[in-house]
């Protein structure tokens, strides 16, 4: 292959389909790092390419288009996923050809594999500071709603851990609704609630369904400064899709806000607006497949290859000045360090960050380390 | 070169495959699925597969293979219970949720997609074993716990019958015996009967305290 060809990578977002919404903040995320990593001459000149297809939010389509990404078209780096069940389709084809996914989304932890590196937020980088933050402000009781698959069921589990721990800690509703779930099951949920009255509710609800759930709540008159949702997943782009205030007031931990202020963000957000519109809000979804194509590119320029041999050991440990500060892939475990924060939505679909750590938080994937207030918590939250 | 052989012991792990396995593999036809049964079958077991997993088993399977479905939350299939074939769970995501829900319907053994051909085998004799064990050991206690009773029944009869007769505990057993040779029923029945006889009488109290020590 020439030294002049461009270099292909795949995204597989979903353009339709229950998390497509989300998938899209993670495509612009990616090809306005490829916007930028071209106009500033590509990797060693060559020009980044994308081939995208479109899977659906279909778990069967990601592993079927991985496959023809890698057979077809040829490319040796793969990046998408937004559910659990989408990345552990996509697994094994990468795992067979020997290729690399990168997995950019804040997932539920306990998983490990040569061939994905996984960029999103380890439940110890949000769940712990959430329950941390919540537990202190609102107490301990709280109201779990979910979606119907993996990532609910687990990080519900560990959230009950932690809660647990703590003396009045209580789980006083632990429901699961489908991914496609219709508007009035969440009317039923929220009654329920008004029942229960929890100090809280931790929503794990995912992709269209999350504004059904924030605009039963708000029809049920509930007051968010007294029996708020609390969640890690709700980011401005689910808020832009409810109806008006309906997120205010709610909370979301996460390593990313398009509020969080640093340069870096800052820079980005300014071409984001100049790519896709003042209208259109940046995310975390957005944000770690934008840095996570920027640290693909880099890693090429020194490996001088996408082979997986050659690669990986240039991105393992590398480090990035993202949005969200710098962050580092983790070589042991292939997760990254991130910087916690909480925010409260307001009435701009905007987050305030109450909360954010000075420093990056090391990932623990298979949470052998987290208990609820100990240092590591305490370290990542000091000064604030 | 038969010496050889003799000297060498049986292999585990040998015995267990001999024994013409018959596995069930309840897991739906994907490519986990595909895999696992052409797997068991270039084993050289029996397979038997179904998909969904309602309905009841056959008397003969000796193995399950038991897919746990991320939208299924606590199956419960009507197989399941302390007499169940040994299972294996095979689940997709290795996390505490899905451990904890292998555990729960009592498996032996977990095993994680994407299936593989090696780590199978290891498994399912692991799982065989452990499950045997188990099984034996859960006997061995019944029949201990069992025997435990009965020497109880038979300390406090010969008591009763020390009391009353003023017998000696060798005499006491002699006549216990007896009664048990005489109307051919177990020592155990006869003792079960000399107790009840003994309540009747209110011997209990004076015998309990007699052999607790304290002397009124």
């Amino acid at each position: 292959m020439a030294s002049t060809d461009p270099i292909k990578v795949g995204l597989l977002c979903s353009k339709t389909g229950t998390t497509s919404l989300l998938e899209m903040s993670q495509w612009r995320g990616s090809v306005q790092a490829i916007e930028e990593i071209n106009e500033r001459g590509g990797i060693n000149g060559r020009e980044l390419i994308a081939v995208h297809y479109d899977p659906a939010s279909n778990p069967a389509a990601f592993r079927d288009l991985a496959e023809r990404l890698i057979l077809k078209d040829g490319v040796r780096v793969i990046f998408g996923g937004y559910t659990s069940t989408s990345r552990k389709a996509m697994l094994p084809v990468v795992e067979k050809y020997n290729r690399l996914l990168v997995y950019s989304q804040q997932y539920e932890g306990f998983e490990y594999s040569d061939n994905i590196i996984y960029s999103g937020a380890s439940p110890n980088q949000n769940g712990v500071q959430l329950a941390d933050f919540m537990t202190e402000t609102f107490g301990a009781r709280v109201y779990m709603i979910g979606s119907r698959y993996v990532y609910p069921y687990e990080c519900n589990r560990t959230m009950q851990e932690l809660l647990l721990q703590h003396p009045e800690g209580a789980i006083l509703g632990e429901r699961y609704l489908s991914l496609e779930a219709r508007r009035e099951q969440f009317t039923e949920v929220v009654a329920d609630m008004r029942k229960k009255a929890p100090d809280w509710i931790f929503s794990t609800v995912i992709g269209k369904t999350v504004p059904y759930l924030y605009e039963a709540y708000m029809e049920a008159g509930f007051d968010p400064t007294r029996m708020p949702i609390a969640s890690l997943n709700t980011s401005e782009t689910e808020i832009l899709a409810m109806r008006k205030g309906a997120g205010s007031g709610h909370f979301t931990a996460a390593p990313y806000f398009q509020s969080v202020d640093t340069p870096e963000n800052h820079a980005a957000l300014v071409r984001h607006q100049a790519r896709f519109g003042p209208a259109q809000p940046l995310d975390m979804n957005w944000e770690s497949a934008y840095y996570q194509m920027h640290m693909f590119a880099t890693a090429f320029e020194v490996a001088g290859s996408d082979e997986i041999s050659a690669i990986m050991p240039q991105l393992l440990g590398a480090e990035f000045a993202a949005p969200q500060g710098r962050v580092r892939i983790d070589p042991v475990n292939h997760h990254m360090a991130l910087y916690p924060r909480v925010g409260r939505a307001n009435v701009d679909g905007q987050f305030s960050v109450l909360r954010e750590s000075k420093f990056a938080v090391p990932p623990d994937p298979y949470m052998t380390r987290q208990t609820l207030g100990d240092w590591v918590t305490k370290l990542s939250t000091r000064e604030y | 070169m038969n010496s050889r052989r003799d000297s060498v012991q049986r292999s585990l792990t040998g015995s267990i495959l001999n024994r013409n396995l018959r596995v069930l593999v309840l897991h739906p036809q994907d490519d986990d699925g595909l895999t696992l049964t052409s797997h068991l079958r270039r084993v050289g077991f029996n397979v038997e597969t179904r998909w969904p997993p309602a309905g009841v088993l056959s008397d003969n399977v000796d193995l399950v293979f038991r897919a746990l479905l991320p939208e299924e939350r606590a199956p419960k299939d009507e197989w399941l219970g302390p007499d169940a074939p040994t299972l294996i769970s095979v689940v997709a995501f290795e996390n505490p949720t899905f451990i904890d829900q292998a555990i729960k319907m009592g498996s032996d053994g977990i095993i994680t997609t994407p299936i593989r051909a090696s780590g199978l085998l290891a498994t399912i004799v692991m799982a065989l074993r452990h499950a045997k064990q188990a099984r034996q050991s859960a006997q061995r206690i019944a029949s201990l716990e069992q025997k435990l009773l009965d020497n109880q029944q038979l300390r406090e009869a010969k008591a009763i019958l020390m009391l009353m007769h003023n017998f000696s505990e060798p005499d006491a057993y002699e006549m216990l015996r007896a009664q048990a040779m005489a109307k051919r029923v177990t020592v155990d029945d006869i003792c079960r009967s000399v107790i009840q006889a003994g309540a009747v009488l209110q011997l209990h109290a004076r015998i309990r305290s007699a052999d607790s020590g304290s002397i009124d």
